[in-house]
């Protein structure tokens, strides 16, 4: 589903991603681990098609097509999904706007005509209450004011309702209280289907007691240094990256 | 008529002239009366309205507008001013406005300015409040090649409240210019004032707001802010807030920015599905939607939103 070859990203003259190879079948769930600032994020940034300020080179390849030459709102499109690290707060516009909005870009690009509101509300509502999140969620402003926690559970609201092929999770486990780790756990395994695909950037072992990884790759200072089952997340919660490192 | 509002007691004014046979009957709690050139408009205590006064100035020559308000005791008016002038006409129209609110009197005033390219508006509006009154002006700039507003609110006793809103948006060459001045002269005034604008090609704004606190005055909440996005590099606002307090007792804010477009907010948007011009409409929205909120007058609020949307989908 997601090919990335030989990726090497800079900003201003500065390396953040080295030689990045990775490949990622439909049905697998894939976990990036590893120390603050090893560019995780950019490399989510990357996928998602954040161009400004970056240099990059290689190739990336989603469901076949040259990834790195489509915009933003196309890889959206074609059914990948980026769940930020820090979701933006939009005042001034709903969620459920712009839920909608984003349902009907992606169903324009099918063919397929707007939904209709009614059917919308109930759609969502379904989906809402599958997460276990409030409604009233639906008529706040995007993000807005949202804790830290309900800004990751809306991450996974949007999930659910684009339905994306691959998910890139950027730390959605960060800042969630028990109860939401569970809910957006359950989120996570129901999107789960042969068909679909997902890479976890988290620092945490404990999220993946919900969502069994078939492997973990650790990152560190741009480049991927070791990749390994689920067993390597637990040897890296005692261990430390220091002992990637000194491995090495 | 196409500029005429349903729901609406309409007042046309042609030129400066007021159009009797094209426009609505009042009723009878309002009189209209033209002495001296000036338009003279009273409204009876403890007046209300079912529906909106709206005028509206259709100009392509060079006038003087005068006009007279006269709110009674709590009496309440909601009054509309749509200007409009031809496309390749151009216009330079000069609108002085009296506005007096007595005691508990309410007047909600909303501005919309749809002028050609080639047309100047200078407003000058003082108003003058007496206890307990209110004034809530909407104005909105949209189009035209220059528009010059001075504003002078004086709150000349206790709990008279005003509250200002503007939302601008100026592309081409075209000009804004927005002059406030409150003036807190009685104890526990409020004033609100937040203007919004937005700024495209090689557009220029400038914003002075004033705010006057009397040594007596105590008790006295002002707040002031303007906020402003430049969509291009040859766009640009100037913006000065001014405050001149000489009370100990006063809340008072300020703020004012100028910035673009959030990058970050465009980028999540677009990976959302969001095309760039969609976003770029939606923060634009969400940025006007404090403006746009307030107008109470459903068919007004539509025809502004619909406007600023299709403006700003450049
Ligand atoms: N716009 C930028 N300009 C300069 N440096 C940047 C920029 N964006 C990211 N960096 C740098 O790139 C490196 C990687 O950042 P990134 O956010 O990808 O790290 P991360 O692995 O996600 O970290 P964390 O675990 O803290 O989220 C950091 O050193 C960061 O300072
Ligand atoms: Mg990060």
């Amino acid at each position: 589903m997601l090919e990335i070859k030989n990726l090497c990203v800079s900003i201003e003259n500065k390396e953040i991603l080295k030689n990045i190879n990775l490949k990622i079948r439909a049905g697998e769930v894939h976990v990036v681990m590893g120390p603050n600032g090893s560019g995780k994020s950019t490399l989510a940034s990357i996928l998602a098609g954040k161009t400004q300020g970056y240099d990059v080179t290689g190739d990336v390849f989603f469901k076949e097509k040259n990834l790195l030459m489509m915009s933003s709102e196309n890889r959206s499109h074609e059914g990948l999904f980026l769940g930020f690290q820090y979701p933006v707060e939009i005042p001034g516009v709903t969620n459920i706007y712009l839920l909608k909005a984003a349902l009907n870009a992606k169903r324009k690009t099918q063919g397929l005509p707007e939904v209709d509101a009614m059917d919308f509300l109930k759609l969502v509502k379904e989906k809402i209450r599958a997460i276990g999140m409030e409604t009233d969620f639906l008529s706040r402003a995007v993000n807005a004011g949202f804790s830290g926690g309900e800004k990751k559970q809306n991450e996974i609201l949007q999930m659910t309702v684009l339905e994306p092929n691959l998910a890139v999770l950027d730390e959605i486990d960060s800042g969630l209280d028990i109860d939401a780790l569970k809910r957006v756990s359950q989120g996570i395994t129901a999107f789960m289907r042969p068909d679909r695909a997902l890479l976890l950037i988290t620092h945490y072992q404990r999220l993946l007691d919900y969502v069994k990884p078939d492997y973990v790759h650790v990152l560190v200072n741009g480049q991927l240094v070791k990749s390994g089952d689920h067993r390597l997340a637990i040897d890296l919660e005692t261990k430390g990256y220091a002992w990637v490192s000194n491995e090495k | 008529m196409k500029n005429k509002l349903q729901a609406c007691y309409n007042l046309i004014f042609q030129n400066g002239v007021w159009d009797e046979a094209c426009s609505d009957k009042l009723p009878d709690t309002i009189s209209f009366d033209v002495v001296d050139k000036q338009y003279q408009i009273g409204v009876k205590e403890e007046a209300l309205f079912d529906k909106p006064l709206h005028f509206i100035f259709e100009n392509n020559q060079k006038k003087e507008i005068q006009f007279q308000i006269n709110l009674n005791a709590s009496s309440s008016l909601d009054l509309i001013e749509t200007h409009v002038s031809d496309q390749g006409c151009d216009t330079r129209c000069e609108i002085k406005s009296e506005i007096m609110l007595a005691s508990s009197a309410l007047l909600r005033h909303t501005r919309v300015l749809l002028l050609g390219e080639q047309s100047t508006l200078i407003s000058e509006i003082e108003v003058s409040q007496e206890e307990k009154s209110q004034y809530q002006s909407h104005d909105f700039f949209l189009k035209g090649l220059e528009n010059q507003t001075q504003l002078f609110v004086n709150l000349n006793a206790r709990q008279a409240r005003c509250d200002l809103s503007g939302l601008y948006y100026a592309k081409r060459k075209e000009v804004i210019k927005n002059n406030i001045t409150v003036k807190h002269y009685s104890k526990d005034t409020v004033s609100k004032t937040n203007y919004k604008g937005v700024l495209d090609q090689a557009a220029t704004g400038f914003f002075q707001g004033n705010i006057y606190v009397a040594a007596d005055a105590s008790g006295v909440d002002a707040a002031l802010k303007n906020k402003n996005i430049l969509l291009s590099r040859e766009a640009s606002m100037h913006t000065t807030p001014q405050l001149e307090i000489f009370s100990d007792d006063v809340r008072c804010t300020h703020g004012a920015t100028v910035g673009q477009l959030d990058e970050q907010a465009l980028f999540y948007l677009q990976s959302r599905g969001l095309t760039l011009m969609q976003a770029r409409q939606l923060l634009l929205m969400a940025f006007a939607q404090d403006c746009t909120a307030l107008l109470s007058f459903e068919p007004m609020k539509q025809k502004i939103e619909s406007f600023f949307s299709e403006q700003v989908y450049v």
